[in-house]
């Protein structure tokens, strides 16, 4: 090895983006903003009695979370960088890695652009499994505020996490089980997992 | 040992835990905040910085004979890194279930042998470090640590990429890259192997742990080949001459495995470190 031969093979600094769009984060945001999405529900459960106001809203989040997980789709399709090629390239080559990491590409870009978080707690991303939590969340804040601690105590809005989450999974060709481990209302956080059927 | 097994090891040995694999592939710049420079989430970077610039000093200490303050700066060093090891010493066998877990895998250059040979690995036959994790989908970023890029390997590739470099003797360690994610397997010789120097040279203790194991010899199937020889790279096996048997001094024994590997007669074998009273603090 010559270190001629090393020279010509460094690889050279290019215009790569490796961050998510601030462009698409906006846009997602602007359109499945928390605040906005649970107005919507307001007056919908106003006065309705218990269980048929979760009723409502659980169907409310699930409808909310496969559009924003399939806004989530398109938009990460259409914004790539750097990072989302090289996992494309690396799992054509390998055979491997598709699953679960294309997916959690699209589930970090729907909580990163409609959650007050810089980053999503990943608790396992396996060749079988997938994980992560939310800690801060403004969708069960805003519900608080706008429905009531009665229904919020509920928690229907598990329902848009776990019907964004299967989305992404599905969208891309996996047969999955969605399951939720641990509940803020419980606890400090809201945990899923993702796991494949038959794994 | 350290925080590695009590909140990491999940009841278990930590490196075998999947959580500690699992890391995000973006964040969102925090207003203010420019762009990610350097390898590892910010906090290790920090410490790595400072820790470098330690070591820069206690090297400098020894060369200019200076033993006690060269002492003072190692124990300071040591005294800092107990909660956050650097690396641990990991045997084939766990690697390959680590490899199991399915997280993105890239070989790559290693660093260490950059900077002691001052030579470049190139390809995949030359490369002998492997990265881990998502982090990986994001090497060109740092262009000269990568230098001679990366080959993204599937599991089966990646097996037998490390079982390749256990044949030609070299051990193997995970390396820890801070926020408690393990990001890099690395296939190590005596003296190429920063962290290895470290430690031996220069007795920074938690720069690498040694591993969950100790080897042991069973006499009655060692025929005194001496196949195993030659493999150690920390002094530990040699051969009896009156017994015509190899010997491992399980005190300097590491638990690399490499002489379990390379025995034709299955006559070495795995012992938990933990489970020997003796042993059981000695990492």
């Amino acid at each position: 090895m010559t270190a001629t031969r090393e020279r010509q093979r460094v690889v050279l600094p290019k215009d790569y983006t490796f961050d998510l769009a601030e462009e698409m984060v906006d846009r997602i945001k602007n359109e499945f903003y928390p605040h906005d999405t649970v107005a919507e529900l307001a007056p919908k459960v106003a006065g309705k009695a218990p269980a048929e106001a979760r009723r409502i809203a659980e169907e409310h989040f699930r409808d909310y979370g496969r559009r924003w997980m399939d806004r989530s789709l398109e938009l990460g399709n259409q914004y790539r960088d750097r990072a989302y090629e090289t996992l494309l390239a690396a799992a054509a080559k390998t055979g491997e890695m598709a699953f679960p990491f294309i997916p959690e590409r699209f589930i970090e870009i729907a909580y990163l652009s409609t959650q007050p978080i810089y980053s999503l707690p990943i608790t396992e991303n396996t060749k079988n499994a997938f994980g992560y939590k939310m800690v801060f969340c403004d969708t069960i804040e805003n519900l608080r505020e706008q429905c009531g601690d009665a229904l919020a105590d509920q928690l229907p809005c598990r329902e848009g996490c776990l019907a964004a989450a299967e989305r992404a999974f599905t969208a891309n060709g996996f047969d999955v089980e969605v399951t939720q481990d641990a509940s803020i209302i419980d606890g400090d956080f809201c945990q899923f997992s993702v796991r494949r059927k038959g794994a | 040992m350290c925080r590695m097994c009590d909140s990491l090891g999940g009841g278990g040995t930590w490196y075998l835990n999947p959580k500690n694999y699992s890391n995000r592939m973006y964040k969102l710049r925090e207003p203010g905040k420019g762009p990610t420079t350097q390898l590892g989430n910010s906090a290790n970077a920090g410490a790595s910085e400072n820790a470098g610039s330690a070591f820069a000093r206690a090297v400098e200490a020894k060369a200019n004979g200076e033993l006690e303050t060269f002492n003072g700066i190692i124990a300071e060093m040591n005294k800092r890194a107990l909660m956050r090891p650097g690396a641990q010493v990991v045997p084939l066998h766990e690697v390959m279930d680590v490899l199991d877990m399915g997280m993105p895998v890239a070989a790559m250059m290693c660093i260490c042998r950059k900077g002691t040979r001052a030579c470049e690995e190139c390809s995949l036959s030359e490369y002998s470090c492997m990265g881990l994790g998502t982090g990986m989908l994001k090497w060109e970023r740092w262009p000269e640590r990568y230098r001679g890029g990366v080959e993204f390997l599937s599991t089966k590739q990646a097996k037998e990429w490390v079982e390749y470099w256990d044949t030609k003797g070299m051990m193997h360690m995970l390396m820890q890259e801070g926020g408690d994610f393990v990001g890099g397997l690395c296939n190590c010789d005596y003296p190429d192997c920063g962290p290895i120097r470290q430690r031996i040279d220069y007795g920074l203790y938690a720069q690498l742990v040694k591993g969950e194991y100790v080897c042991f010899v069973d006499w009655d199937k060692c025929n005194g080949c001496g196949d195993c020889l030659g493999r150690c790279h920390y002094n530990a096996l040699k051969f009896e001459a009156t017994m015509e048997k190899a010997h491992i001094d399980q005190f300097e024994c590491f638990g690399c495995g490499l002489c379990e590997t390379a025995c034709p007669r299955d006559a070495i074998s795995y012992l938990d470190r933990k489970k020997i009273p003796g042993l059981a603090k000695v990492w």
